[in-house]
């Protein structure tokens, strides 16, 4: 587990104090660049000044990083090169408009380049045709024009003039560190549910990358929020030594903490308010499980037939089953089902959007309606936090009093072991974690919604309803053609002929793998084994070796290598 | 206002905050050249500081930007130290440009791509190579002891050099000595278990564990070449000048002795073991044959000089040795004499030389020795003495200084000091390069080689040394024939080894000029 990132983290150990700390600071100076404030971010960026709103902008992070996750897995590249690419992308609209600059574009250049960065290069050729297939997949001849000599070309012309784009934008820093190895090395000094924590905190560092944390909070910031999240999601006390808490070894602040956490939590927040994604998400997360099918697809007609009626205080009543059953499936999964869940929305956005023309401006139209309910939920929260002035504050401190109260009656037979003001704190980060995660605070918070904006929510909630249910059947005809481009292109595709849940098991199990080759050293280093060159009889036998998945790539790599021979 | 189109970039604005223009700077002179790319003298117009813009050379614009300049650019950006070349930052061209014909250059993506180095006046073969040139005993321990300082700060850092030779150590007018040229740099973990290329190093200075094959190494390869370059300080000349990689090994074991499970424990499982094994019992003559050197530099060279690669002393080691804590002390850089510039790569004559240089190695192809008629008596039969034309001309944007050797001489000069004129490139033209090799090739430390690119370059092996020593040589092992390029190799089967990078194409043809 030691080194996931070999070679890749600067060590500071020089004879020379002067000399280390000279390093350091430059150190400092470069990454300073790339970090800072939320507000700067979300107010001041170049889409901003172009006339992108601030919840398109975080519809189209979001879009970018299910892209790269998906050409990302596709291509077998292991998790660091994934974050890297989203990194890079994350950085690359820091400076530039998304009026400018087509994101997914953008997107496959930093996969194509993250990919040399992290020594696990992908040939271009492999990059763009995935790449292509993922971004026409609803187009079923997509798959067969990319193999069309001119059409090629001009994308490879694209792609590479995209990457000195790229780079200069990012000013060649291509030095990346992530949270992987600092959360890997903080949990192996717990005694307490290792693997677990490790596999929860995981996940929630990769779905953080969705967020703009990594150009707010350094990756061992990022680290402790999500190791933070894990104990909470999975009930585990972490260690404290004395007095000593245990993140302070993180050398992060509980202001930091606090913040890293709860931006994280609003990622699951903003997926589930809405009712209507809420009976979707159930319905796919119940994967194979009939019985959980029909009843969701039973609500979803019951409830639209009582909207038609437009009874207000039935739409309400209505409203409150499907959140029940989806908290009811949060509370049986784990934080890997958060991760599909997230996933799966985004998918739908991701169809959604690829929409022909026309429709994509009244898509856009409904999902900027979705977004906006979404939007002024965040409002209030960050109204709530930015408008504090001091008679507020105090307001805030009595709430959280009464919240603090409330919960110690609730769980009397829980004992709270922390000093007064970290039992403020991490008990507020409780009540969000219970928010995002717990059925009863779900259901308060989302009766109180309702109760202040009835005449709103009503209307948008009928919306919705409508929305998901064309959004299901347009996602269920996108995964069949995912499938059959999937199968096409490459002959060892296994999952060519499978139905779609299998092929969702298999992207799951696709990102355990993943976590796997990024959490064993011998993986890791084992990228460096294709792309170094070495006698034929090691490179016979790293071929010998090399798991399953890489031989085509091998296999192309020697193809490709012989076909220039004979080109010489 | 919408989002972007499809497959639309912003590939006109030049944001503030991203790179600078290559038009930021005006180049002065080029300074280097060679498969790698062109090396420029450059002035920053709107500061004036004179800099060094090393072009990155898009030979194989299949694979986009390439690698190995990933590499080189990620490990650069980590090192911050006094004696390792800093890059200052990296430029970009808007236009295609045009190469020094006048063409326009392959590279149709939006111009060229520079890395913005401090400049440095040297690089310690061209001032060794300098007529008249002798280095001092403090001079040699001020540069040998900056040299494993900065070379120590990267292996604390896991870097690997793995191209460590004269034209890559650059020196200043304060007499600072920086590694240079991180094209060949690679990143390493301690557990050993990468498998990295054993095709690095540029061949007089490869340790004897890469040229058997091993991948598993670390950084005792760069001290192999540490010593090299030491002995070669002391010695006035290359002491491994072979010619391809039998006779390379077969130089190294005649001096090293041959290797064997006793001195070096494991070392008939490295691949080529058996196959470069010795014809004849060999024993170590290191301290025979430099008998004549300081007995605390003898003592250092000897653990430099270790075949086995676990028992090589490392860089931290070797600062605390005692050579370089017995008088003569090393001397501050700041009292050594200024030199007028001197880079491997500089003038149109030396390339006239090159010319003339090459015509002799043709008509001596039948490899008989014809020791030049101005070679002066104390000089060693079949060394060729190249007489240069005079100081260079000056540099703009430097001092011009007499040319002079140093003012005065701490303790008794040993050996004529000097060195080489030209390296070889790796291994065997028609042989299997490995591409990163070719890569980070080059006579001059900003990463160019004295070649051109196309073409047969000097003759391999040819030494300077106009100015003798008031001692001669007593390498008697060096007595024999001067080195004759071969055409054909051994490893003619190890193409196959090529990396899954794709960095050949182009290089295939820059390979296969050498043939011509």
């Amino acid at each position: 587990m030691t080194g996931l990132m070999p070679g890749e983290l600067p060590h500071h150990g020089t004879p020379d104090g002067n000399s280390g700390k000279s390093s350091q600071d430059k150190q400092e100076e470069s990454l300073g660049r790339w970090y800072m404030s939320r507000k700067e971010i979300e107010e001041h960026s170049p889409s901003r000044k172009d006339g992108i709103d601030l919840k398109k902008e975080t519809y189209l992070r979001k879009s970018y990083c299910t892209f790269l996750q998906d050409l990302g897995m596709r291509l077998k590249v292991p998790q660091v090169t994934i974050a890297t690419a989203i990194i890079f992308c994350h950085r690359f609209f820091l400076r530039q408009s998304h009026a400018k600059n087509d994101r997914r574009t953008i997107a496959t250049v930093c996969m194509f380049l993250a990919g040399k960065v992290e020594e696990t290069p992908r040939p271009l050729k492999d990059v763009i045709l995935v790449s292509y297939e993922i971004i026409h997949k609803k187009d079923p001849a997509a798959a067969q024009r990319i193999k069309q000599k001119e059409v090629y070309e001009q994308q490879k012309e694209l792609i590479l003039l995209g990457e000195r784009v790229v780079l200069a934008t990012l000013g060649f820093d291509l030095n990346v560190q992530h949270p992987y190895k600092p959360l890997v090395e903080a949990i192996k000094k717990f005694n307490v549910a290792k693997n677990a924590l490790a596999q929860v905190a995981w996940n929630f560092v990769n779905d953080g990358l969705r967020t703009s944390l990594c150009l707010q909070f350094k990756p061992h910031h990022i680290a402790a929020g999500a190791i933070f999240l894990a104990a909470k999601f999975l009930k585990v006390k972490l260690p404290s030594d004395g007095e000593k808490v245990w993140w302070q070894e993180f050398d992060v602040t509980p202001r930091q903490l606090e913040e890293v956490s709860n931006q994280m939590l609003e990622l699951y927040e903003q997926n589930r308010l809405p009712p209507a994604q809420g009976s979707e998400v159930e319905g796919s997360a119940g994967g194979t499980r009939a019985a959980s099918k029909a009843p969701s697809a039973n609500e979803e007609q019951a409830s639209k037939q009582i909207s038609s009626q437009a009874p207000q205080h039935s739409s309400v009543e209505r409203t409150a089953v499907p959140q029940r059953g989806t908290e009811n499936q949060s509370n049986d999964g784990s934080a890997e089902m958060g991760s599909d869940i997230t996933d799966h929305n985004l998918d739908i956005r991701e169809s959604h959007n690829s929409e022909q023309l026309t429709h994509q401006d009244n898509k856009r139209e409904v999902s900027n309606r979705s977004k906006s309910g979404t939007e002024r939920d965040q409002d209030r929260i960050v109204g709530t936090k930015e408008g504090a002035e001091v008679g507020r504050r105090d307001e805030s401190a009595l709430n959280n009093s009464g919240s603090n109260v409330g919960r110690n009656l609730e769980r009397r037979e829980v004992p709270l072991g922390h000093s007064p003001n970290e039992a403020i704190k991490i008990d507020k980060d409780k009540l969000k974690a219970l928010a995002a995660m717990g059925k009863k605070r779900k259901e308060q918070r989302g009766e109180m919604a309702l109760k202040k904006d009835v005449m709103d929510e009503d209307d948008l909630i009928e919306r919705e309803l409508e929305d998901g249910i064309e959004l299901a059947v347009e996602d269920e005809k996108n995964k069949r053609e995912r499938r059959q481009n999937w199968s096409k292109p490459d002959g060892e595709d296994h999952h060519g002929g499978e139905n779609h849940e299998e092929t969702r098991d298999g992207r799951y199990m696709n990102m355990k793998v993943q976590f796997q080759k990024d959490m064993d050293e011998d993986n890791a280093e084992e990228g460096e084994m294709i792309d170094d060159a070495s006698s034929s009889l090691n490179n016979r036998k790293r071929r010998m070796g090399s798991p399953p998945g890489r031989q085509p790539e091998m296999k192309k790599h020697l193809d490709s290598s012989y076909h220039n021979d004979l080109a010489e | 206002m919408a989002i972007a189109a499809p497959g639309q970039l912003n590939v006109n604005e030049s944001p503030i905050w991203g790179s600078r223009s290559v038009d930021c700077f005006e180049k002065l002179e080029q300074i280097g050249e060679g498969t790698y790319g062109q090396v420029y003298m450059a002035k920053e117009i709107k500061t004036g500081e004179i800099v060094a813009l090393k072009k990155i050379r898009m030979d194989n614009e299949r694979e986009g930007f390439p690698i190995t300049a990933i590499r080189e650019i990620k490990i650069l950006k980590k090192l911050h130290h006094e004696n390792v070349i800093k890059l200052k930052e990296i430029v970009t061209s808007q236009g295609p440009e045009k190469d020094e014909q006048g063409k326009p250059d392959g590279n149709k993506y939006k111009g060229g791509i520079y890395m913005v180095f401090e400049y440095m006046d040297h690089d310690l073969t061209g001032l060794a190579d300098r007529p008249g040139m002798r280095f001092t005993v403090p001079q040699i321990k001020c540069y040998m002891r900056q040299l494993l300082t900065g070379l120590h700060y990267c292996h604390v850092n896991q870097v690997l050099h793995r191209d460590i030779k004269g034209s890559n150590l650059l020196i200043d007018n304060e007499g600072n000595l920086k590694l240079a040229d991180f094209g060949l740099a690679r990143s390493f973990s301690n557990d050993q278990n990468a498998n990295l290329t054993n095709r690095v190093i540029t061949l007089w200075y490869r340790p004897p564990e890469l040229l058997l094959g091993t991948t598993k190494y670390g950084p005792a390869v760069d001290m192999w070449s540490v010593g090299c370059i030491f002995a070669e300080l002391l010695q006035g000349k290359p002491i491994f000048p072979g010619k391809d990689e039998p006779e390379q090994l077969n130089k190294i074991y005649e001096l090293c002795g041959a290797p064997n499970e006793v001195n070096w424990p494991g070392v008939s499982k490295i691949p080529y073991y058996n196959k470069f094994m010795p014809t004849r019992p060999m024993k170590r003559r290191l301290r025979d044959v430099f008998r004549h050197f300081d007995h605390h530099a003898l003592e250092l060279l000897e653990k430099m000089l270790t075949l086995d690669p676990s028992q090589r002393i490392t860089a931290k080691d070797a600062l605390d040795a005692e050579y370089f804590w017995t008088d003569p002390l090393p001397c501050d850089p700041k009292s050594l004499p200024k030199y007028e510039s001197s880079h491997e790569f500089q003038t149109k004559k030396k390339r006239q030389q090159q010319r003339q240089n090459e015509e002799m190695a043709k008509r001596q192809k039948m490899q008989h020795p014809q020791p030049h008629t101005r070679l002066p008596p104390i000089q060693q039969p079949g060394q060729h003495a190249q007489m240069r034309s005079g100081p260079n001309q000056p540099i703009h944007g430097s001092q011009p200084q007499v040319s002079a050797g140093p003012t005065h001489h701490y303790g008794k000069p040993r050996g004529p000091s000097g060195g080489p004129g030209r390296y070889p490139p790796n291994g065997n033209p028609g042989g299997g390069y490995s591409h990163p090799n070719r890569a980070g090739q080059g006579g001059s430390g900003y990463g160019s080689g004295p070649y051109p690119p196309q073409g047969r370059g000097a003759p391999y092996g040819s030494n300077s040394m106009p100015g003798g020593g008031p001692r001669g040589s007593g390498a008697s092992g060096y007595v024999g024939a001067p080195n004759y390029p071969q055409q054909g190799g051994p490893y003619g089967g190890s193409a196959a080894g090529r990396g899954s990078n794709m960095m050949g194409g182009n290089r295939n043809q820059q390979q296969y000029g050498w043939q011509q």
